[in-house]
């Protein structure tokens, strides 16, 4: 009897510690409702026939909407588009932003040069605001309807330039001394010595450019015309949209899965690299 | 992967000069099944013809394929041919972008005989100063659908569906449905409010005896501020903000079917090509009838024809022509009607069996076709998206309240009149 | 360090920025400047409006929600990190993709019929008010992840020792986050700010696939008139005159943000 008053205690308290961890979740979880909801619809959505859905029913499990959202689309011609695009355009701003980065960690600033201003200011002045200028642009160097003309507003990147150039100067002197003694280029020093220095700023602003670039609309909704060339999320919006008939919400669904597929997967594979990436990318690192 | 066997047997037909690659843009909006059907025709055509190989692409919506193509001709690079929305005529003109069919019809007596066969009303947007530019092929009327079930739980008759405004609103007021709290349940009527397109007011317009332009006025008179424009938005607004029979606001044209399936709809206005996807999704028995008049009936046609734009190389041309007929030819108009709800725009397809078969089993199909005879042709205009943008946010305002009728039209006519002038001196 | 001169790595950089940055503010003027008379039409005027009440309110709520997000997933317990990672990945979907969604979840038939009623938004999108709050929610739920990490390294650099300071001097927890937390996070309040400024600037992909930009011009955002007026009526001046206008805003939050930014660029190195 005497034994047993501290141990109903002691369980009180796990007891009130529980509730107490319960209670400092639940902001946590009220927060994650809404995105769970959407997330959480959007699947069964796709799982679920429009006829059921229309009539706000769930349940009966199929895989139809699938197969028809991969037989409304040239799905296969869309990934691969859309691959060309971002990962021919990363090959292109690797080299661009590294050897900005790398000029811009030489400038000795503090408000005086007006280069670094000039790369600074296009933080602020994102291609999708310059459309029609940039497609007159395109359309005089006859580049219309080209996946090239998508990549060209991006080719210079002041994200990427900036992150690198944090990168850079996070590099010891002496050993950038060191080289200048041995007789190095500037290029040899920066290919040869710096580079593999810096390549966890590379990575993070790969991640950021192929996910931005990925789900990319404005865009390649002006440049491109021809239905061969689209990009994933030209191709999506096209059937989300309706011209006469009813709405597919089954099909709609499994489309929208079906065009962000790749980026989940990376996103739940690499989790910890795609945060850090975008921690990073907000230029305060 | 047949897709990817596909294509490289392309490149290897274009190699060896074996083979004409066309193509082929289709505005179906929603991909649905309606996709699957296409593909289907098209691998029979390719069947038939072995040196032609067809790009079947989804051109998006009819607005969003529009723009595309436009810009593909300003930038020099136009397609060899194009479905697009019958009342574009103007506009491509204007650009200077397309053909008629008139010298091949002269050569190629199967192309004759379609064109004499196509219905008059599915022809009126297609003609011009005695040319041909442009042949039918996914070609609509807005119809009334109704379901029976609620129409009998009403204490209505069935196979009486309204015939006039008056009787409309009557029996809307009758099928309206509200629970305990007075919350509506099921709606009598819904008349969607395109974003981006006047369609459906151009049927209010003609049962009120009007018309949306003025046919001898060549793609520049647009009649908005007139009578029967505003007796037409007049009525729209009226459903939900004086006879409570509608949803309120802005309905929206792709849910609507849905909607109407589901039950919360009893009466709906929409396309004929909404039929499949109703056919699917209702279980219920409905029907489909003639949109009721004020003084008379009538609706626009609708949809889209293929156009012939100039530049193409002969070997495209001739594989496109042969293309195009086999798209509109009287068996394939038959199966796409069947298959998607779209009227069959010849009318000798309504003689084959298959087509008898299929209007025995869904007399409903037979609505739209009926309704040809008070058809006129849709909107035809220069700067076609811009004009009809206009008109749909007057409606709209109107709908919601935002704005007295009279003004709306008013304003509306004044800026459609702004909005034309650079195409009309 | 006089090492080498640094220009000619700049130099690929240079060429890109003057014809695709620089460049455009030319070709928009020379496009533009003529019809800069047509921002007074009513559209036009219209598209500015809803773009500025776009912005007011688009930004301080997906700010908040970064913060609040912050505060609520700070930590390592798994739950956390899974809110996280539920929080989050909106920032890695298509805004058109995410969009769509939305366009059944807010149907009138659509699983939110209920909630909708009670807000008496039966039919959001076919109400010009509903439509416009309906795009404002997607623009702040899409981002919202994205700021959340931004405090979230904010939060992780603050100096502990203030806060265990705050502590002893009693202060509770409110008043702890208000007179010591928030203002340590100033630095990164502004930032998230303007990031979110700039991206309800820029990102209107979502009144492409839910709205077009109605009901009667609810919704219906200076970038999205630049596509209609550029791309579907091709007309070049006036789109050209609405990109000013934008240039013209944009340029002005730069003006205001790089002195700050700069600092933060200079010392972090």
């Amino acid at each position: 009897m005497t034994g047993s008053r501290p141990l109903a205690q002691r369980g009180l308290r796990r007891l009130r510690v529980r509730v107490g961890v319960a209670l400092r979740d639940l902001p946590a979880l009220v927060l994650a409702l809404p995105f769970l909801f959407v997330a959480g619809y959007t699947l069964l959505a796709a799982f679920t026939p429009t006829a059921q859905l229309n009539r706000g029913e769930l349940g009966q499990f199929t895989l139809e909407n699938f197969r028809l959202a991969w037989a409304s689309a040239d799905f296969p011609r869309l990934y691969l588009n859309t691959a060309l695009f971002v990962f021919g355009l990363l090959l292109v701003q690797v080299f661009t932003v590294t050897t900005a980065g790398f000029a811009l960690a030489q400038l000795k600033v503090r408000g005086q040069n007006a280069l670094f201003y000039l790369v600074l200011a296009q933080l602020f002045l994102p291609p999708s605001a310059l459309i029609l200028p940039n497609f007159l642009t395109v359309n005089r160097l006859g580049l219309t309807d080209t996946l090239s003309a998508l990549a060209l507003p991006y080719v210079a990147s002041a994200t990427g330039a900036f992150l690198l150039r944090q990168g850079f100067l996070q590099v010891p002197r002496e050993l950038l001394e060191a080289a200048l003694v041995d007789g190095a280029t500037p290029w040899q020093i920066l290919t040869r010595v710096l580079l593999p220095l810096v390549r966890p700023q590379l990575a993070a602003f790969a991640l950021v450019s192929l996910v931005y670039h990925w789900n990319e609309f404005l865009w390649p909704l002006v440049v491109i015309q021809s239905p061969e060339k689209r990009v994933l999320s030209l191709g999506f919006a096209s059937f989300a949209r309706s011209a006469e008939s009813g709405m597919e919400w089954g099909l709609i669904a499994a489309g929208a899965i079906l065009v962000a597929l790749p980026m989940v997967l990376a996103f739940l594979l690499f989790q910890r690299a795609f945060v850090e990436a975008f921690a990073r990318s907000g230029l305060k690192g | 992967m047949l897709r990817l066997a596909a294509a490289v047997l392309t490149a290897l037909g274009l190699a060896l000069g074996q083979q004409t690659v066309i193509t082929f843009y289709y505005p179906v909006g929603v991909a649905g099944p309606l996709a699957r059907f296409i593909e289907g025709y098209v691998r029979d055509f390719e069947r038939q013809n072995p040196g032609i190989r067809v790009n079947t692409v989804f051109g998006g919506n009819y607005e969003e394929n529009q723009a595309k193509v436009v810009a593909a001709i300003k930038a020099g690079n136009p397609p060899d041919t194009a479905i697009l929305l019958s009342q574009q005529l103007y506009t491509l003109l204007s650009l200077d972008a397309i053909e008629p069919f008139d010298p091949y019809l002269a050569k190629d007596p199967e192309l004759k005989r379609a064109v004499q066969d196509f219905f008059p009303a599915f022809m009126m947007n297609s003609t011009l100063d005695g040319k041909v530019y442009s042949l039918p092929f996914q070609r609509s009327t807005p119809i009334l659908y109704y379901n029976k079930e609620a129409f009998r739980e009403a204490g209505l008759d069935p196979e009486r569906p309204p015939t006039t405004w008056d009787e409309l609103v009557e029996y809307a007021k009758r099928l309206t449905k509200r629970d305990a709290q007075g919350r509506v349940v099921r709606y009598g009527v819904a008349i969607p409010t395109e974003d981006r397109s006047t369609w459906l007011l151009e049927g209010l317009v003609i049962q009120a005896g009007g018309l949306l332009y003025d046919p001898a006025g060549r793609g520049c008179k647009v009649l908005v501020d007139t009578e029967p424009v505003r007796k037409a938005m007049q009525f729209k607004a009226d459903l939900a903000r004086k006879h409570g029979v509608s949803p309120e606001g802005v309905i929206a044209w792709g849910t609507t079917p849905g909607d109407f399936a589901a039950g919360k709809v009893a009466m709906i206005y929409h396309s004929t090509g909404s039929l499949g996807f109703i056919r699917n999704n209702a279980r219920f028995p409905f029907g489909t009838a003639f949109q009721p008049k004020l003084v008379r009936y009538g609706v626009p046609t609708g949809g889209a024809n293929f156009y012939l734009f100039k530049g193409s190389d002969p070997g495209k041309r001739e594989a496109t022509l042969r293309f195009i007929k086999f798209m509109t030819s009287p068996e394939l108009q038959a199966r796409w009607s069947i298959d998607s709800g779209y009227v069959a725009a010849r009318r000798s397809s309504w003689n084959l069996p298959l087509m008898r078969e299929y209007v025995r089993q869904w007399p409903q199909a037979l609505t739209a076709r009926e309704q040809l005879a008070y058809a006129k042709a849709e909107l035809p205009v220069y700067n076609l998206q811009q004009v009809k943008d206009i008109i749909a946010e007057a409606e709209q305002a109107v709908v919601l309240g935002r704005k007295e009728v009279r003004e709306a039209t008013r304003e509306a006519q004044r800026r459609v009149d702004e909005a034309l002038r650079p195409f009309c001196r | 360090m006089a090492w080498h001169r640094p220009l000619p790595f700049l130099l690929p950089t240079l060429v890109f920025l003057l014809a695709f940055t620089y460049l455009p503010f030319l070709i928009a003027a020379w496009q533009g400047v003529p019809a800069l008379g047509s921002l007074a039409q009513r559209e036009n005027a219209n598209a500015l409006r809803v773009t500025l009440l776009y912005t007011l309110l688009t930004v301080p709520l997906s700010v908040a929600l970064g913060l609040l997000a912050a505060l609520a997933v700070e930590g390592t317990s798994r739950l956390r990190l899974l809110v996280r990672t539920l929080v989050f990945h909106p920032v890695i979907l298509p805004t058109v993709a995410f969009a769509a969604v939305f366009l059944y979840l807010l149907n009138p038939l659509g699983p939110l019929q209920g909630v909708l009623r009670l807000l008496g938004l039966q039919n959001p999108l076919g109400d010009p008010l509903g439509a416009f709050l309906a795009v404002v929610l997607i623009g702040v739920l899409k981002d919202a992840g994205l700021y959340m990490l931004y405090y979230l390294a904010g939060l992780q650099a603050l100096p502990k020792e203030l806060l265990e300071a705050a502590r002893v001097d009693g202060a509770g927890r409110v008043a702890t986050f208000l007179r010591v937390t928030l203002p340590l996070l100033s630095p990164t309040t502004f930032f998230v700010a303007i990031m979110a400024t700039l991206g309800a600037l820029r990102n209107v992909d979502h009144i492409f696939v839910l709205t077009k930009g109605g009901p009667v011009g609810a919704t219906d955002h200076l970038l999205y008139r630049v596509y209609v007026l550029g791309f579907e009526y091709f007309h070049f001046p006036q789109a050209g005159a609405l990109t000013l206008v934008l240039l013209t805003a944009l340029t002005t939050l730069a003006l205001l943000a790089m002195p700050r930014l700069e600092k933060g660029v200079h010392y972090d190195g």
